[in-house]
């Protein structure tokens, strides 16, 4: 390592975490979830299958994490939800950023853009975000891309503020003031001088976005205002094995666990990122 | 003091105009007819007509924004699709189990949260604050209708302290609605427990390290007297930040809450209204509850100033 | 051991080869090292050196408030017959602010912003008596009035923010005096204020310690002061007590070459009874301070020293005098035979 100067426009720049525990074990969680996800549908059974024979059976060799209320299979149906999870998570995460920086950008770089983007992500704060999301969520028939879109919105403004903050710095930096008197247009300064000194700020934000959307899918789904009804969605999984929670709590927490450790192996990255950018 | 007060409460006004435009604007993206849908079953072009006439849907989209929110501005919410009944009738019925809820939660997370960050503040790295990093981990990861069935496990069906479900209103007695809202509120708690303790742990330890701490101390002042009377107030407004966030998160978190344990608050109302496409009533919920946000965040400010009064100057 | 002369009363306070080490994580760092002085009611000791020399250290030690990193390895603190050093924390409080108490360096940041004036000020006197908040109320507003804060009744309801650096520094002041305590250490009381007021307050605690009877610390980097207030000195260089003795004493014959050097670099010089100097042999100190770190056989000041000889690189000089010592191999002036008092 060097010692760098603050005029060097590289010391706000993404460092690689070092290995520690906590970002062994969220990678790795994440990775075996992402496998399973693609993968699990070649050796485990339809996650659709129904057998009511069977229904609400507890962990055996036929069925290692039982049945839900109509004898479908848990493992293959909490394995094909990782995928749902991973991916709502995953694409979440890119339009908010996508969204947020191109408006934090144009808010912190034109001043006269600033207090209208400004003011309209103040009212879009003021409203509670799971509020927001299953209004938004409740405009079209329940789909992905409905799901995908109710959670995107209300975390822009978020990815929002943090852009926007980080402009408004890096704007009267030297290197910037430098490429200005030089003769740079502002496209050629946001690209290529602004944009790469986001990314270690919004890394951090981003992970905390992506878990916020898995929560979220989930919570949405369960309130009946996600994903549709028998998709093997987590949310959905234990939305429709509430009934029968009584007599099978086990069909309730197989996916609650997967959701928990889940979000902890995200927000695991994120604390290490974190800790990387400090 | 109070030009600040007008200054804030103009900015508040501003947002709370945004939010108008947007609900204003969730109705008209949503693509019904309100016309269709109030008329009832299979009416008359003519009885259509004068509907749209009479709601002023007949007129360019901002006049109708204009006057939809002349309407809201005289406390006419409008009237539910789904019931027929107006929208303030319906948010009455249901807002004193939300708000007992919320209190309860807020006073609970308060009276755990806070002494634990500052107890683990005094040994930064000891056993209480590790534990303390761990719980904060696991309750933001837990979605809050699994910790509820995990409470419910536990402590409805194994041992019976608290009921599954249901909510008792005021009228049967204090104790009884506090007993049916414990489960919920330790659920809703969970999040937020971790989170005051986190800020208090961090507001404190940064507190501590100051020299009027050692000031008081080279005072004579105990422990007890240095954490409470010195460090406490002045790591306040940290912690005063996030009770605020908070309450605004807990605005969230009521939805999800209420719908495990069957309770007929705000939180139900939504589902329910959202669910049925009863947009009169999701856009009264909207209001409200980003109108509570916007009032907590304006209080917490003010109350920055009754804590420190250099913010005042 | 060489000590001050006794005095016909036990002292206030006393200490006694008083060793500080800092816990490090690889090997305990030695801070201050075997140093020994001892105060009379109503006597003023100033204890001088640059910063680093450990001589803040030893303000805190007295005080039983040492960072959690730094500890006592040896040597007693004497205070009210007790040694502190071996005192439990419920013990110590009882001392601190009742026994001994302390203003510190900056008035800026050692006052609780949250908290009005007359709180802090009765804050000592509420720990330390049963006294209604009427009656600590008016010892405050009368004490600060004596401590010269005008408006007294006023002020006590206003916060630090709103009074200057000089009326902040009173205030503390009262607060350290409120329950007249046998000793009072001051960390550099004046070095954050103007030097405008710097004098008057200086004035006004050796004022109220006259006239109290209480014995005073004072810890500076300032020789103007010293000579302004102080009875005794020791004078402190890299954890060790390079010379102590009688203020005039100091001030006419200093012994060690570096509190000759120090008195040197003093401004405005203190009056020398017609001593020709030799002004090129030391215009200033050159170098700095030997880190705490840096293992050194010998006298810490011999790499800054004109007068070092290879002995002073290799031994480390034991302190010889009786009322006036210093621990130098080669003392500017003969043991007990400088212009003394």
């Amino acid at each position: 390592m060097t010692v760098q100067t603050s005029s060097d426009p590289s010391d706000h720049r993404f460092t690689m975490p070092r290995l520690s525990f906590r970002l062994i074990f969220g990678l790795g969680t994440l990775g075996i979830l992402a496998i399973l996800g693609l993968f699990g549908s070649v050796f485990l059974q339809d996650p659709n299958a129904l057998a009511p024979a069977n229904r609400l059976q507890f962990f055996s060799s036929d069925h290692w994490l039982g049945t839900d209320g109509l004898g479908r299979d848990l493992l293959a149906r909490v394995v094909a939800g990782a995928r749902i999870s991973l991916a709502v998570g995953l694409l979440v995460a890119a339009f908010a950023t996508v969204f947020g920086v191109i408006l934090g950008l144009l808010a912190g770089y034109f001043r006269r853009l600033d207090p209208i983007i400004m003011r309209v992500n103040d009212g879009m704060l003021a409203i509670p975000e799971l509020l927001l999301a299953v209004a938004l969520a409740s405009l079209a028939q329940a789909s992905l891309t409905m799901v995908v879109f109710a959670l995107t919105v209300p975390q822009i403004p978020r990815i929002v503020r943090v852009a926007r903050a980080e402009v408004l710095v890096l704007r009267k930096s030297p290197f910037v003031e430098a490429a200005y008197i030089s003769g740079s247009s502002r496209f050629k300064i946001l690209t290529r001088h602004v944009l790469p000194n986001l990314v270690a700020p919004l890394s951090v934000q981003v992970t905390y976005v992506c878990a916020y959307a898995i929560l979220g899918e989930a919570g949405l789904s369960f309130i009946g205002a996600g994903l549709p009804a028998n998709t093997p969605s987590w949310g959905v999984i234990v939305s429709e094995n509430r009934t029968f929670f009584m007599q099978a709590p086990w069909t309730v927490f197989v996916a609650g666990f997967f959701l928990t450790v889940t979000v902890l192996a995200v927000s695991a990255v994120g604390d290490e990122l974190r800790k990387s950018a400090e | 003091m109070f030009p600040f007060i007008l200054k804030r409460l103009a900015s508040s006004l501003v947002v709370i105009l945004i939010v108008a435009m947007f609900v204003f604007g969730l109705t008209a993206v949503s693509g019904g007819d309100p016309a269709v849908i109030f008329a009832g079953d299979d009416p008359s072009p003519e009885r259509l007509e004068a509907i749209r006439e009479r709601m002023g849907l007949d007129r360019p989209v901002p006049v109708q924004f204009l006057l939809w929110l002349q309407t809201i501005a005289g406390g006419d919410f409008g009237t539910s699709f789904f019931t027929g009944r107006p929208v303030l009738t319906l948010i009455g019925q249901r807002v004193e189990p939300t708000i007992v809820l919320s209190l309860y939660t807020i006073v609970m997370s308060i009276l755990v949260g806070i002494p634990l960050g500052a107890a683990a503040a005094l040994r930064p790295g000891g056993a209480l604050d590790r534990f303390l990093s761990g719980f904060t981990s696991l309750a933001f990861a837990l979605p809050g209708f699994i910790a509820a069935y995990i409470l419910i496990y536990i402590f409805a069906v194994e041992l019976r302290w608290f009921p599954v479900q249901g909510y008792q209103p005021l009228s049967e007695g204090l104790g009884r609605t506090l007993w049916s809202l414990t489960l919920p509120a330790v659920t809703l708690s969970l999040i937020y427990v971790g989170l005051l303790a986190r800020t208090t742990r961090a507001a404190m330890i940064g507190v501590l390290a100051q020299d009027y701490i050692r000031t008081a101390r080279s005072r004579g002042a105990n422990t007890y007297r240095v954490v409470v009377h010195h460090a406490f107030r002045n790591g306040l407004n940290a912690v005063l930040t996030v009770i605020g966030l908070g309450i605004a998160s807990l605005l969230s978190g009521v939805t999800i809450t209420e719908t495990v344990f069957a309770i007929p608050g705000l939180g139900r109302l939504t589902v329910d209204a959202v669910l049925n496409r009863d947009y009169p009533v999701v856009q009264g919920l909207i209001l409200i509850f980003a109108s509570v946000k916007i009032a907590v965040n304006l209080t917490i400010d003010l109350l920055y100033r009754v804590v420190d009064p250099r913010v005042a100057q | 051991m060489p000590q001050a002369a006794p005095s016909a009363t036990d002292p206030a306070l006393r200490v006694d080869d008083l060793s500080l080490v800092i816990n490090d994580a690889r090997k305990p760092i030695s801070a201050v090292n075997d140093i020994s002085f001892s105060v009379d009611p109503g006597e003023t000791l100033a204890l001088v050196g640059e910063s680093g020399c450990g001589k803040s250290l030893t303000a805190l030690a007295l005080m039983g408030l040492l960072p959690d990193a730094i500890r006592v390895s040896t040597g007693s603190i004497t205070l009210h017959g007790s040694d502190i050093t071996t005192l439990s924390e419920r013990e110590l409080q009882k001392r601190r602010g009742d026994n001994i108490s302390m203003i510190f360096q900056d008035p800026m940041t050692t006052l609780n912003p949250l908290v009005t004036i007359g709180n802090q000020i009765t804050e000592t006197l509420r720990i330390h008596r049963k006294i209604d908040r009427g009656t600590a109320r008016e010892r405050a507003k009368a004490l600060l009035e004596r401590v010269g804060v005008s408006d007294a009744e006023r002020r006590l309801d206003q916060f630090p923010h709103e009074l200057s650096g000089g009326m902040r520094q009173r205030v503390m002041i009262a607060s350290a005096m409120i329950c007249d305590p046998d000793v009072i250490v001051a960390d550099e009381p004046t070095t954050a204020l103007d030097v405008t007021v710097q004098a008057q307050v200086l004035a006004l605690l050796q004022e109220l310690q006259r006239e109290a009877g209480m014995a005073l610390i004072l810890v500076t980097h300032d020789f103007g002061v010293v000579a302004q207030t102080a009875d005794k000195v020791a004078v402190m260089y890299a954890g060790r007590i390079v010379e102590q003795g009688p203020a005039d004493a100091i001030f006419a014959a200093p012994k060690h070459p570096y509190t000759e050097a120090l008195l040197e670099c003093s401004a405005p010089p203190p009056p020398i009874d017609g001593r020709a100097r030799d002004r090129s042999a030391l215009p200033q100190i050159d170098g700095t301070v030997m880190p705490l770190t840096q293992q050194f056989p010998g006298c810490r000041f011999a790499p800054r020293c004109a007068f070092a000889t290879e002995r002073c690189r290799t031994e480390v000089p034991r302190t010889r005098g009786n009322r006036h010592t210093v621990a130098c191999h080669h003392p500017r002036q003969d043991l007990d035979t400088g212009v003394g008092s």
